[in-house]
């Protein structure tokens, strides 16, 4: 082509602009909804070949019967990919998933993911820019993990990731364990490893500190080269001086412990971050669970028979972009109660 | 007067039968051939839905994962007689149509693609045009450049993009495409030609 051919064609890309992308989170949801038509669509396209092979199989076996040759028989069945019972395909790793993507917002990367993928395997790498957020599934602990923004996270194994900037929540209060105690679960970094002996913290690493904050549960924060070991029960925060111990100071002699709150502004962003809560068709009192849980808030009813009516009220439409104490303070008027929020105690009368 | 011309640069395999082999594969339960799938098609079927919903974004998603699982639950029915991007976009017309019989409205605005000429002759022909910028509005022009883009291959349209709006080099493409700067050569010469026999179709187009 020659050059006023391309002229032509730089002139009309660079006049109209760049085309409208697709969102991250709306990239996941397609990617969602189409794994799930996909797995279904593979499974029945397996059982008609399986039963098109029986079909087959009958028909050959009745000729050879009849045969009266003594010729001998090599049927070759194909290996299925999956189980009877029909699980998915795995992701990339012959491991299987080690988390499942549930929601992200703005600007997010991965590495070692298949293209477009929401599930990830060992040794897959998330990272956040400014303004992004990630929530994932741990399918081995059966918690939640949250990333806030301009943070990068490498799942090293089930139950470890390494945080290599950046902060996370970790929460695995959602859907407790019963049985078996569960598996504990660390975050490696640069400066120590924390490990959780219980459900809600958040691990960040800024300019010259390693902070270590718990809402409910207990963590362990080991240091290098067993240094030392701190624990941090609910409404404590661990700050270990990094730049101390870069110089070559006693790391154990650099941590300072504080009382916090479980709730407040500190907290936001991990509401922020967490996967929409669809109201539509659910109790307002798994609403109020759901909130309390996740803004740190104590819940409770004034009286037995409010908190059994809340398990009775369903709820419609939607609370997307309203903050918590927007969405409470809708939700529970709508429903004919009313509240208060006092130092972290949410009552409903 | 028109000049019809036939293209000169033809993609082995047939890009059609390049589609039924992912469609096959798809059905076989390759993860590979699924996550091509979702790159390849997904934003340009957001794209053309967003066109004909008013530039609803969250109406545009909702048709687009409608299309896509129909799309995949019907896959077997796909013939590989048109490009894969064709059959889709026509899955995704009816959703379109669908959308507005429910609400008892009319589309604001008919896209020039939809035009069944149009349709058709997008896949082949050539005709030459000076200075479409002349005929067509702001609006207009955007508009065709992306439905032209949109019906390229998503290699062909990026690479278009990622030369002429974000000014990368050759080898700058070559390193995003994870191939080498001569490939990458070629593949613009390729996408240029059948960018610009797309756009003048549409562009041509009333």
């Amino acid at each position: 082509m020659n050059e006023t051919r391309e002229d032509d064609v730089r002139r009309l890309i660079q006049r109209a602009g760049p085309r409208p992308t697709l969102p991250p989170a709306a990239r996941l949801r397609l990617r969602v909804a189409a794994e799930e038509a996909w797995h279904r669509k593979v499974q029945n396209h397996r059982r008609q070949q399986r039963r098109q092979r029986r079909g087959r199989l009958v028909r050959w076996s009745a000729a050879v019967a009849t045969l009266a040759a003594a010729a001998m028989l090599l049927l070759v069945l194909r290996p299925t990919l999956w189980s009877p019972q029909g699980d998915p395909p795995g992701a990339s790793s012959v491991l299987g998933p080690v988390a499942t993507l549930l929601s992200a917002q703005g600007a997010l990367s991965f590495e070692g993911v298949p293209r477009g993928g929401a599930t990830l395997p060992t040794g897959a790498t998330l990272s956040t820019g400014e303004g992004g957020r990630a929530a994932l599934w741990l399918e081995a602990r059966q918690a939640e993990l949250r990333l806030d923004q301009n943070s990068r996270l490498r799942l090293v194994s089930p139950d470890t990731v390494e945080l290599e900037r950046g902060a996370l929540y970790f929460d695995a209060s959602a859907r407790p364990l019963e049985g078996e105690p569960a598996p504990a679960f660390q975050v490696l970094t640069p400066w120590g490893t924390a490990r959780d002996i219980g459900t809600q913290f958040e691990v960040r690493l800024q300019e010259e500190a390693l902070r270590i904050r718990v809402r409910e549960g207990a963590v362990l924060l080991e240091l290098p080269r067993g240094e030392g070991t701190h624990r941090a029960d609910a409404g404590v925060e661990l700050t270990l001086d990094t730049a101390s111990v870069a110089r070559g100071d006693d790391p154990d002699a650099f941590v300072q412990r504080a009382a916090i709150a479980t709730h407040g502004p500190a907290w936001q962003w991990v509401l922020e971050a967490a996967p929409p809560f669809e109201i539509e068709g659910r109790t307002l009192g798994e609403f109020l669970g759901w909130l309390s849980r996740e803004s740190g808030w104590r819940l409770q009813y004034d009286t037995p028979a409010l908190g059994e009516r809340a398990a009775e009220i369903i709820l419609h439409g939607s609370i997307a972009g309203l903050s918590a104490e927007e969405a409470v303070d809708v939700i529970v008027a709508g429903s004919a109660l009313s509240y208060r929020l006092e130092e972290g105690v949410l009552t409903i009368y | 007067m028109a000049t019809l011309t036939r293209p000169t640069v033809v993609d082995f395999p047939p890009p059609a039968l390049a589609d039924k082999a992912l469609v096959q594969k798809m059905l076989d339960g390759d993860q590979g051939a699924f996550d091509d799938f979702c790159e390849e098609h997904f934003s340009r079927l957001y794209r053309f839905s967003l066109t004909r919903l008013d530039r609803d974004p969250d109406l545009a998603l909702e048709v687009t994962q409608a299309t896509i699982v129909k799309a995949i639950e019907s896959l077997e029915n796909y013939r590989g007689e048109a490009p894969l991007s064709a059959w889709l976009y026509t899955i995704c017309r009816y959703e379109i149509s669908a959308y507005y019989r429910k609400k008892k409205r009319t589309p604001a605005m008919r896209s020039v693609e939809d035009l069944p000429d149009v349709d058709a002759a997008l896949s082949s022909l050539s005709l030459e045009l000076a200075n479409p910028e002349d005929e067509l509005s702001q609006k207009e022009l955007t508009e065709r450049v992306h439905a032209a883009l949109d019906r390229l291959p998503t290699h062909y349209g990026n690479a278009l993009e990622w030369k002429y709006f974000e000014g990368l080099s050759v080898v700058e493409i070559a390193a995003r495409m994870k191939t080498g700067p001569k490939a990458v050569e070629s593949l613009l010469t390729r996408a240029r030609n059948a960018f610009r026999d797309g756009f003048t179709i549409l562009a041509t187009a009333r």
